[in-house]
């Protein structure tokens, strides 16, 4: 069962979906979609979400997690985590969330050997 | 019909698993292409897979390029044949090669690698000429290979094309070959050696990726990039990425870390080969 994006609220358990493969350098995370075969560059805050996103705890418990590291509390962090799950899902990286239409991340388009063909 | 009086053979050229010879009825295609093709290894002609390129003119005067026995392309305009066969040859070794291709024009010096990454018409041949003539070694104007593996590059040292926009830069590097005028009336095919002998680098580790722009009148300037931002421009510029993404993320990724990353904003090229080599230290 899929739900849309803009339905996810504190109680939703994000995973990352089965087709996505993440590299991270320096603390920003690069998340291929291996479906669409696009890249998305995750700044350093969503990266710490994204590598939170196991399936193993609703974003309520991330958000209470979180909090300490970022010395910020619970309340204040729920709604920012919210928010970037309901993008993450709207642009199809996260299982169960049925992704909006129309191309999301970045284009890798096929590189041509330079001159005439 | 075409004129099937071919004489003239250069040795066979090896890149990889991918090996030529070109035969044509008379020395200055031959010639002109050992000349071009020096930074390669030779091989056995004999050998099987080489394959079989030749120049002809058809009893119409048309110029074909024959890639084994099959026509590849022709062209009215004598001696443009060159510079066709220059870019199909570099394709097919590009794709005949077993390892990461990054569309990217590469130098090195002490030991220390550096890529210029970008699109066509990004400047990548101008500055990889710029800073070849100022000291560096060649590894390649358009791609920088690395073995999936060790993550080293393996030298790409084709002829350097050079779009006219550049022929001021460098007249000294201007053509001077006994063939058509065609030859050089688009883009003029140096080989590394034209700039210094042994101009062409070994395999070495790229300790730079200088992402290369050039604009008109554009200030000259390097603009660090953050090592992310750098792999997924370097994903955008690999060759086949989307054929094997996943290999070819991981391996960009491993190769991005320890590396410094740089856009650079190019105007005015002296300055531009000048802070390039301020990154490895002078070495003069």
């Amino acid at each position: 069962m899929t739900r849309a994006a803009a339905e996810l609220g504190p109680d939703f358990v994000p995973r990352r979906a089965p087709l996505t493969h993440t590299v991270e350098l320096d603390g920003e995370a690069i998340v291929l979609d291996e479906e669409q075969n696009r890249l998305h560059l995750l700044n350093a805050s969503a990266t710490i979400v994204w590598m939170c996103c196991d399936g193993s705890g609703t974003l309520a418990e991330i958000a209470t997690d979180l909090a300490d590291a970022v010395d910020s509390s619970p309340e204040q962090l729920i709604g920012e985590l919210v928010a970037l799950a309901r993008t993450l899902g709207a642009e199809g990286l996260l299982d169960g969330v049925s992704a909006d239409p129309g191309p999301h991340g970045i284009e890798v388009a096929q590189v041509e050997v330079s001159g005439p063909v | 019909m075409t004129s099937r009086r071919l004489r003239y053979t250069t040795p066979a050229r090896r890149f990889g698993s991918y090996a030529f010879a070109l035969t044509a009825s008379s020395t200055p295609y031959p010639d002109h292409f050992d000349i071009l093709f020096d930074g390669f290894e030779t091989c056995d002609a004999d050998c099987e897979g080489v394959r079989s390129i030749e120049i002809l003119q058809d009893e119409g005067g048309e110029e074909l390029v024959m890639i084994d026995e099959e026509v590849f392309a022709r062209d009215v305009v004598l001696g443009r044949s060159a510079s066709t066969l220059v870019h199909t040859l570099t394709r097919q070794m590009i794709e005949a090669c077993d390892g990461l291709g990054i569309h990217a024009g590469g130098v090195v010096r002490d030991g220390i690698g550096i890529a210029l990454p970008a699109h066509m018409e990004s400047g990548k041949s101008t500055l990889t000429t710029g800073l070849v003539r100022a000291g560096f070694d060649y590894l390649s104007d358009e791609a920088v290979i690395l073995d999936w593996k060790s993550l080293m590059v393996i030298p790409f040292p084709k002829p350097i094309s050079l779009d006219p926009g550049a022929w001021p830069l460098f007249p000294e590097l201007e053509p001077h070959a006994p063939l058509p005028p065609g030859y050089k009336d688009t883009q003029w095919q140096v080989p590394p050696s034209a700039i210094r002998p042994d101009a062409v680098g070994g395999p070495c580790k790229i300790r730079y990726f200088v992402f290369p722009k050039y604009a008109e009148g554009a200030a000259t300037r390097l603009t660090p990039m953050r090592r992310a931002e750098a792999t997924v421009e370097l994903a955008k510029n690999t060759f086949r990425f989307n054929e094997r993404p996943r290999r070819s993320l991981d391996a960009l990724a491993v190769a991005v870390q320890g590396t410094d990353c740089f856009q650079l904003d190019i105007g005015d090229l002296d300055t531009a080969v000048g802070l390039v080599s301020e990154l490895v230290g002078d070495g003069q």
